[in-house]
């Protein structure tokens, strides 16, 4: 495990070099962008909006305790923004686009195709790896935005109907409760969750090797270990963005005082 | 190894002492191998011997574990990141399968290397395209996926794309894998007018003996991943070495 974690680095460093060297077409960037987005649109839309309605109903009892029901919008939020929404896109793209790329690679793998490009003087990196990278890292940005909006719809249609919330009462304390380090965290989270997703997913199908049933295996291992690596990306990350807004505030703080 | 025939023009090809090993095992052995320009070899020898590795290795996508590969006077191993990829360029392969871009369609298959690698225009890469899938005689199969053509037209449209960029080499692998004899005879055909057209070296890898003998100057067997024998079809057709007899003869 440790040496296919060492390969898949190397593979990263090597996509990372053929970036700086050669650059990548953009038009194959624009529609691998376009296709991840539309692949995983309408399910990120409907997961973000049970998101919000899942926080919604399991807030309710809490600040209807201590008479807050007017928090209930930011609160949600701020849980879906700072940690639900980023794993949950990574999960998403993992279940669609990760094992889809991985299943794609693999297969071009097995049918010598990406030896075509190779003996064509082009250069597989370039024209597969780097695009479908780029495009999965983009992409998770717009579909966080977009699991957001859905996960606030959910949470005000569930705050009406469940919690008898009025829908001006649920946004109003949405800017206050999620500030910069909320979406900082998210975004931060967003774009580790994607770089590991994009390499773990190119990289096993780069890699494939022994026909279809290579191809499956590929496919299987992308799925384990995207899992796998995001829950620990998520604990890394989470330290990471806490101890960093902690400095930032103490910062903030003393520079007040001052 | 033993050579037959007397000496070749101008080798563009040569392999000195190349080995291969994956793993531990080694699939080429110690291979020794000269091939003149203009000149047609066909690499004979049972399945599974190391005939696709060894054409592989000559494509510069596997590394030899020992040895030396030399393309057009110049030492791979010497070559820098841009040499080799100009080697690349000069180097046209056809595939076992074919490895066609199932994505594309056969007029983008054939325009891919000269968009990708050369960056010609769309509008020039169409025009080279459409000729030579003129000359593989898919002009009417332009627009079609390869999926949606026969398995001898993806043949020939590997053979179009492998011609792309106009190589001085042109590997095959198995050209005629899974084809029946009508369009195995086609392929071959196409195959000899395309080498005689454009003066190109060719590396054949073929099962089939008639097929080998009726493409071939010069004809190279391999067992267990070693280079046994190379000669003109006369010369291997009369060699005494009990595995060459019996392969041409059909027997295990």
């Amino acid at each position: 495990m440790i040496a296919d974690i060492g390969r898949c680095f190397l593979f990263c460093l090597e996509a990372m070099d053929v970036l700086r060297r050669k650059g990548v077409s953009r038009r194959e960037v624009f529609h691998q962008i376009w296709r991840v987005t539309i692949q995983s649109l309408p399910t990120t839309a409907m997961a973000g909006f049970f998101v919000g309605a899942i926080m919604t109903v399991q807030f309710t009892m809490q600040v209807e305790m201590y008479g807050a029901l007017g928090y209930l919008g930011g609160l949600s939020t701020s849980a879906t923004v700072r940690q639900v929404g980023p794993l949950l896109i990574a999960f998403m793209l993992s279940g669609k686009v990760g094992a889809y790329t991985a299943a794609e690679l693999g297969t071009m793998r097995v049918t010598e195709q990406i030896d075509a490009i190779r003996c064509l003087g082009a250069n597989p990196f370039q024209e597969l790896i780097l695009p479908r990278m780029i495009a999965i890292i983009v992409s998770s940005f717009a579909l966080l935005a977009a699991g957001l909006l859905m996960s606030i719809a959910g949470g005000v249609t569930l705050g009406i109907f469940f919690s008898g919330i009025n829908p001006d009462e649920y946004l109003r304390h949405i800017p206050t409760i999620v500030g910069w380090p909320s979406i900082a965290t998210g975004l931060f989270k967003c774009i580790a969750f994607a770089i590991v997703l994009a390499a773990i997913c190119t990289y096993k199908g780069y890699t494939a090797t022994g026909g279809a049933r290579g191809v499956g295996r590929a496919v299987v291992q992308t799925a384990v270990a995207t899992m796998v690596s995001l829950v620990v990306a998520d604990w890394c990350t989470s330290l990471i963005a806490d101890a960093i807004v902690e400095v930032s505030l103490s910062v903030f703080k003393s520079g007040a005082a001052l | 190894m033993q050579r037959l025939s007397a000496t070749i023009n101008e080798p563009f090809i040569q392999l000195a002492g190349v080995s291969l090993s994956i793993d531990g095992v080694r699939y080429l052995k110690d291979i020794h191998l000269a091939v003149g320009r203009g000149e047609i070899l066909a690499i004979m020898g049972p399945s599974g011997e190391g005939k696709s590795l060894l054409l592989k290795v000559i494509a510069g996508l596997m590394e030899p574990t020992a040895g030396e590969v030399i393309i057009g006077g110049k030492k791979r191993s010497d070559a820098t990141t841009e040499e080799r990829r100009e080697q690349g360029r000069r180097t046209g392969m056809l595939f076992q399968r074919g490895a066609l871009f199932d994505s594309l369609t056969a007029l983008e298959n054939v325009s891919f290397p000269q968009v990708e690698t050369l960056g010609r225009g769309r509008a020039q890469s169409d025009a080279t395209s459409h000729s030579l899938l003129e000359a593989v005689g898919l002009s009417e199969a332009a627009a079609r996926y390869p999926s949606e053509i026969s398995g001898g037209m993806q043949k020939r449209l590997a053979i179009a794309r492998a011609l792309s960029l106009a190589p001085e080499l042109i590997l095959y692998d198995d050209p005629t894998a899974g084809l029946d004899p009508i369009t195995s005879r086609k392929i071959i055909r196409l195959i000899k007018e395309l080498q005689q057209r454009d003066r190109s070296t060719v590396v054949v890898v073929a099962n089939e003996t008639a097929r080998a003998f009726q493409v071939a100057d010069r004809l190279a067997f391999v067992f267990r991943g070693e280079l046994v024998v190379t000669g003109t079809a006369e010369e291997t057709r009369n060699h005494s070495d009990p595995r060459v007899a019996k392969f041409l003869k059909g027997q295990s």
